[in-house]
């Protein structure tokens, strides 16, 4: 049996991935945490003196606690099998991703274990996130000094 | 219970549909020219207003979809009440907060002092960086 | 002993004298339970880090083994252990509390089979008496050296396996009456599928599970039918029925099984089934070896596979290769 033989009868028996189904699932998922954390930032808006644009703090603070509680109890684990990217994309994916690595590497410590790994997963993120801001801000002072569009 | 969520969910469904676009000066005697400024801006369809004498404070409510360009139009309608007021200072936005903080002062019916140092407050608050 | 190509035949009996069987909370739940000598109540406990559980519970299998077969800890010769975590550490300090003359080993998955064949050639060769050996793995350690943090939400695709918390371990002495005698055994070889996925690793080890049965059926002139039960480590749902596609037996359907399919009794939680050093030992010397003593099996055929991937190689691109060693175990009749 060569390889080719062998790579047929593996592409056979692989499950075929339910890509509608997930993206649904993550949809409902996503959702469900995005409607959250907007009734979180009007109740951030309605008592205490936060606007539009600064009750984004707040909100984004307590999602990521509740999302260090799902993690410590074991429930966001659960959640992100049935959400997928739903669950992985907002803030509270961030929150589980640092939460869950510091958690495993408590057993070494707090400076080398917790202080060292707790960005193991979420470290990417915020690199190619500062990256993508600068790469788009430039873009658009390039556009602007060009005078194709404005700020 | 299911049809409870059904009723619920309908009456949400139809108190968004009743919900009329308040457009309020505040106080009535002094709109007389901000008024037609307001009446002719088609990206917005409610906006309430607090003015006294140094200050006029315009809540807009922006339509949905014109939501991306918020800050253009907030610019747009600061711009065309600036030349309609040059003496006073504008501050118009569709901040949702600020909405709420009007309301509140129409609600209250306030009057000079407190209505003076409500709008500080107000555009204290707005300046407010994230 | 005569070797053709990596297959070993034992002259003398070499017996499976009695098996030790500790299991995690998860895996009380599937049906090799009853089986199991102990099941931990917590995987790991309070103020005790993943790995000092995991030694914990390859101390235990080992006395369990030790107890059942009525030996004392220190009479035995040899222990050799293999597991998943970097460096053995668990068997490592393990075989530094139980104080016994200790060999490490590893091909990852395989370990368990491949600590039995290199007992069985100490016995053979009349340098050891009793030798215990066995493999175990422990889920949250080897999830977090293998994957992700233990709480991390990454969906898992349906290929994906569950790494099982359990140690297995078997005392091997020579001429006993009324136990399972391991006669036959093939080593591995390493082969590579050119798969990448390291979530779905039953792909990648039906090769070398392919070919390690096709030489030892070779070898020992021997027919699938032969066998009451040839059971693979851990294939997975999907790797065994990819291995039954690569036989064109007609036996094959029957005859080949996969431990790690049936581990959690195809819970679709587990995705693709059981997986890990732990899994292969637990139900081999488990289940299996119930079975042969009770005598409903004669003859088995043990293959356990390893995908010998690290965190490392599959980050940097490489393909998985693997390994499968195999262990013929037979019941003679009760006299």
């Amino acid at each position: 049996m060569d390889q080719q033989q062998f790579q047929k009868i593996v592409d056979e028996k692989n499950p075929k991935v339910p890509y509608f189904l997930n993206i649904l699932k993550a949809f409902i998922v996503g959702g469900i945490i995005c409607t959250i954390g907007q009734l979180l930032t009007f109740f951030y808006m309605r008592f205490f003196p936060f606007t539009e644009g600064t009750a984004a703090n707040p909100t984004v603070a307590t999602l990521v606690f509740i999302a260090m509680i799902l993690t410590g109890t074991g429930i966001y684990k659960k959640i992100a099998q049935f959400g997928g990217a739903g669950s992985a994309v907002p803030v509270t994916g961030f929150g589980n991703a640092v939460i869950s690595a510091a958690i495993e590497h408590k057993s070494e410590g707090y400076v080398l274990g917790v202080g060292g790994n707790m960005f193991k997963l979420a470290g990417s993120v915020i690199l190619f996130g500062v990256l993508s801001a600068f790469v788009v801000a430039l873009i658009k002072t390039i556009l602007v000094s060009i005078g194709v569009i404005s700020w | 219970m299911k049809k409870s969520i059904i009723v619920f969910l309908m009456l949400l469904l139809l108190g968004a549909c009743s919900n009329e676009k308040e457009k309020v000066i505040f106080p009535a005697d002094n709109s007389a020219s901000l008024k037609p400024i307001m009446q002719k801006q088609e990206t917005i369809h409610g906006y309430k207003s607090v003015i006294n004498e140094e200050n006029i404070l315009v809540a807009i409510n922006i339509n949905r979809f014109a939501r991306f360009n918020k800050t253009k139009i907030e610019e747009k309608i600061t711009k065309q009440i600036e030349k309609q007021f040059p003496e006073r200072q504008v501050l118009v936005t569709g901040d949702q907060k600020i909405m709420w903080e009007v309301e509140s002062i129409i609600d209250k019916k306030l009057k000079e002092e407190d209505l003076k140092k409500s709008i500080e407050k107000i555009k204290s608050l707005s300046k407010e960086e994230t | 002993m005569v070797n053709t190509f990596g297959t070993l035949q034992f002259i003398t009996k070499i017996s499976i004298a009695n098996t030790g069987i500790v299991a995690g909370p998860v895996e009380k739940d599937g049906p090799f339970a009853e089986s199991f000598d102990e099941v931990l109540p917590l995987e790991t406990e309070k103020n005790e880090t993943n790995e000092q559980a995991h030694s914990r519970m390859i101390e235990m299998a080992c006395q369990w083994a030790a107890k059942n077969g009525h030996t004392q800890l220190n009479n035995i010769d040899v222990l050799i252990a293999g597991d998943l975590i970097n460096q053995l550490s668990p068997s490592n300090f393990a075989a530094r509390s139980l104080a016994l003359p200790f060999l490490g080993v590893f091909s990852a998955c395989a370990s368990s089979v491949e600590a039995i064949i290199i007992g069985s050639l100490l016995l053979e060769s009349g340098n050891a008496r009793t030798v215990l050996a066995g493999a175990s793995s422990h889920h949250p350690a080897v999830e977090r050296q293998f994957r992700y943090p233990l709480q991390y939400g990454a969906q898992k695709p349906k290929t994906a396996q569950w790494t099982v918390t359990a140690a297995g371990f078997a005392l091997l002495e020579k001429e006993l009456n009324d136990v399972p005698v391991v006669t036959h055994a093939t080593i591995g070889r390493v082969i590579d599928g050119k798969q990448k996925n390291p979530l779905h690793m039953g792909a990648a080890m039906a090769s070398a599970a392919r070919d390690t049965i096709e030489r030892h059926l070779t070898n020992t002139k021997s027919q699938m039918s032969d066998f009451d039960v040839i059971m693979t480590g851990d294939l997975g749902n999907i790797g065994i029925s990819i291995l039954k596609e690569m036989f064109q037996d007609e036996n094959s359907g029957v005859i080949l099984q996969d431990a790690g399919a049936q581990f959690y009794g195809n819970e679709p939680f587990f995705n693709a089934g059981a997986s890990g050093a732990g899994c292969s030992a637990a139900v081999f010397f488990g289940q299996i070896y119930d079975q042969l003593k009770k005598g409903v099996f004669k003859r088995v055929l043990l293959v356990a596979t390893g995908a010998l991937l690290s965190p490392l190689t599959f980050q940097q691109g490489e393909t998985i290769p693997c390994i499968a060693h195999a262990i013929e175990c037979r019941m003679e009749k009760r006299s």
